[in-house]
């Protein structure tokens, strides 16, 4: 875990910049039960929070929709 | 009415990447031209704002087909015409889908040109 | 605008009731955006509550017109049913070939399908979720079966580039969520408030729009104006799912199930607004109607509000308004009523459309200077909203919450 540390942040940060109004409520959206069963506040998420690989790869998936790009992080 | 230039317009797309063309005409749109543009069975209907507020213009909707509709306002000088299927992206070029909103087009902009019987070439960008 | 069943329409109240539904102008970017939010949450089964609140409306309001129309015979039944759908909007279907037995019926016309595609691009499942539970709300109630006797299954879609939408429609119970619609709720008592003096004469654009033939094309079934696919929507619909939704992520992941609705159920509004309200702020009837009467941005704000009126949302007034902050104040807005009818007295703000909504009318005159003609393009949504100036905006008081209006402040 301690290897993904602020790339969930980075995720955000590259949606924030690539996606549309409210591309990240979105991203909260769609991978709420992950954060959940993760205790992770997505509202609190900065550059020390780590999370597991599987998170990781759904946000990375989500934001790749929701942007309509690949995400690169 | 002779003009020598009888329209001018601009073309976009509208939120749904139907073809959207603002007409500017020469002169404003009376109840004679509107008469002309709905000869052959062109719908017109006329909603009366002048009457709820003095200062208001009356407004005009002409369908055209199925698919397009020239809207604006009686004594103003400019309407608008969107051409195109609601759920068809037509996409920037003209390709077989867009052919009948062509018809459309064509269509109106002659009846345009007959009302006006210049002889200068339409606006048509 | 004639219509075989009654439009009753309630003018002080701003307000329009169809079949004891109350119907509310709508435009296909809300309705897509809504739809869209809930379907995000794939761990939740929510296409059983969109087809589920489409269900309840149709069967409710169908049933009530048959009862007070006195139509009997199914054919006629059929013919309303089928008139209503198109005049709202929702595209054009033909029941013929349905009976007490079920059966398919298909239609090149659906406001959902098409407006997806036009928005969200090619889609990779059904999404016409509403008119499956509308059919299934229709069939019940033009056979005077009970409102949850058919199952509902769209196999075909436009969304995904099939050529028409089919739909197939089952005996033997339901496959969405079924619940009992509110009807048109209980207003709260309306005292009006002074608002700054305004050249906009209010009454009188209230009667002008509600001469606007504004009911689906009798070819297509859909509406086309200010530069948007308008529906007449029944509220309780867009309460259903919006409520049953944020209960379901608050049951399911507590707090912050319902802070994460929150922005997106807010977002939903403001796309409402960025296109409609811009639609009718840049249309030839605003131009017409209403921009003789403007010389100020506060009458902009003003003007705004007046159409508001004529979109059955309820009674807004705008009490105080300037660039810094704007007041609304809005008598029975339709979430608030629809919310208490629903569920009881609300232990948060429900106003989300509202809220949104009130937000981009500010943004889009004094930051957007819609005056101007701006092109309405994603681009110059996100320029408009994505800005750090942007406004904000506060519930401070709430119907459904127990106050005697909802009041919405937007400030920078």
């Amino acid at each position: 875990m301690v290897g993904n540390q602020g790339k969930l942040f980075k995720v955000l940060e590259w949606l924030e910049d690539e996606g549309e109004v409210k591309a990240v409520a979105r991203l909260r959206m769609k991978i709420l039960p992950f954060t959940v069963q993760e205790s992770i506040v997505i509202s609190r998420i900065d550059r020390k929070t780590t999370c597991s690989g599987a998170l990781l790869a759904a946000a990375r998936n989500a934001a790749s929709e929701i942007a309509g790009k690949r995400c690169p992080v | 009415m002779s003009c020598s230039k009888p329209f001018n317009c601009s073309v976009s797309r509208d939120c749904a990447f139907r073809l959207e063309v603002k007409y500017v005409l020469c002169s404003e749109i009376t109840e004679s031209l509107l008469d002309h543009l709905q000869t052959g069975g062109v719908p017109l209907s006329i909603t009366n704002f002048s009457r709820h507020i003095p200062e208001a213009k009356d407004l005009f909707s002409l369908k055209l087909s199925d698919h397009s509709v020239a809207t604006g306002l009686v004594g103003g000088n400019e309407f608008v015409a969107t051409y195109g299927k609601f759920g068809e992206k037509t996409g920037g070029d003209i390709d077989l889908g867009l052919l009948p909103v062509l018809k459309d087009r064509q269509g109106l902009e002659e009846k345009l040109m007959a009302f006006f019987s210049q002889t200068a070439a339409p606006g048509i960008s | 605008m004639t219509t075989s069943f009654p439009v009753d329409l309630d003018a002080p109240h701003r307000r329009c009731l169809v079949g004891n539904e109350p119907v509310i102008f709508h435009c296909h970017h809300f309705n897509t955006y809504l739809q869209q939010t809930l379907l995000d949450a794939e761990y939740l089964d929510t296409p059983k509550i969109l087809v589920g609140a489409a269900n309840e409306a149709a069967f409710h309001q169908l049933t009530s017109l048959f009862d007070r129309q006195a139509v009997q015979a199914v054919p006629e039944r059929k013919k309303l049913a089928e008139e209503l759908y198109r005049w709202a909007g929702f595209g054009k279907i033909d029941l013929s070939s349905l009976t007490a037995e079920g059966g398919t019926v298909s239609t090149d016309y659906s406001h959902y399908s098409q407006a997806w595609k036009v928005k969200l691009g090619k889609a990779s499942k059904p999404v016409d979720f509403f008119t499956s539970g509308w059919l299934a709300g229709a069939l019940s109630a033009v056979y005077d079966l009970p409102q949850d006797a058919f199952s509902a299954t769209q196999l075909k879609c436009m969304a995904k580039e099939d050529e028409l939408n089919v739909f197939s429609l089952t005996p033997g119970g339901p496959n969405y969520a079924v619940y009992t619609s509110p009807a048109g709720g209980t207003l709260s008592k309306q005292v009006i408030q002074e608002t700054p003096v305004s050249p906009v004469d209010e009454d009188a654009v209230f009667q002008a729009l509600g001469e606007l033939p504004l009911a689906g094309d009798p070819d297509t079934g859909l509406i086309e104006a200010f530069g948007v696919i308008l529906t007449r929507h029944y509220a309780n619909y867009y309460n259903r799912i919006s409520f049953e939704f944020e209960r379901e992520l608050a049951a399911t992941f507590g707090m912050e199930g319902l802070e994460i609705a929150e922005p997106l159920l807010v977002e939903s509004g403001h796309v409402c607004a960025f296109n409609t309200f811009g639609g009718i702020m840049k249309s030839m009837e605003w131009q017409g109607l209403i921009q003789p009467q403007l010389s100020t941005k506060e009458h902009w704000v003003q003007g705004m509000v007046a159409c508001i009126n004529a979109l059955g949302w309820g009674r807004w007034q705008a009490v105080e308004i300037s660039p810094g902050i704007a007041k609304f104040i809005i008598h029975n807005d339709y979430e608030s009523i629809g919310y208490r009818a629903m569920y009881g007295r609300a232990d948060h703000n429900i106003s989300y459309l509202a809220k949104g909504a009130a937000m981009g009318i500010m943004d889009l005159i004094y930051i957007g200077h819609i005056e101007d003609g701006p092109t309405l393009d994603p681009a110059f949504y996100n320029q408009l909203f994505k800005a750090e100036h942007s406004y904000r905006g506060e519930v401070v008081k709430s119907l459904a919450m127990g106050d005697a209006y909802t009041e919405i402040h937007v400030l920078q």
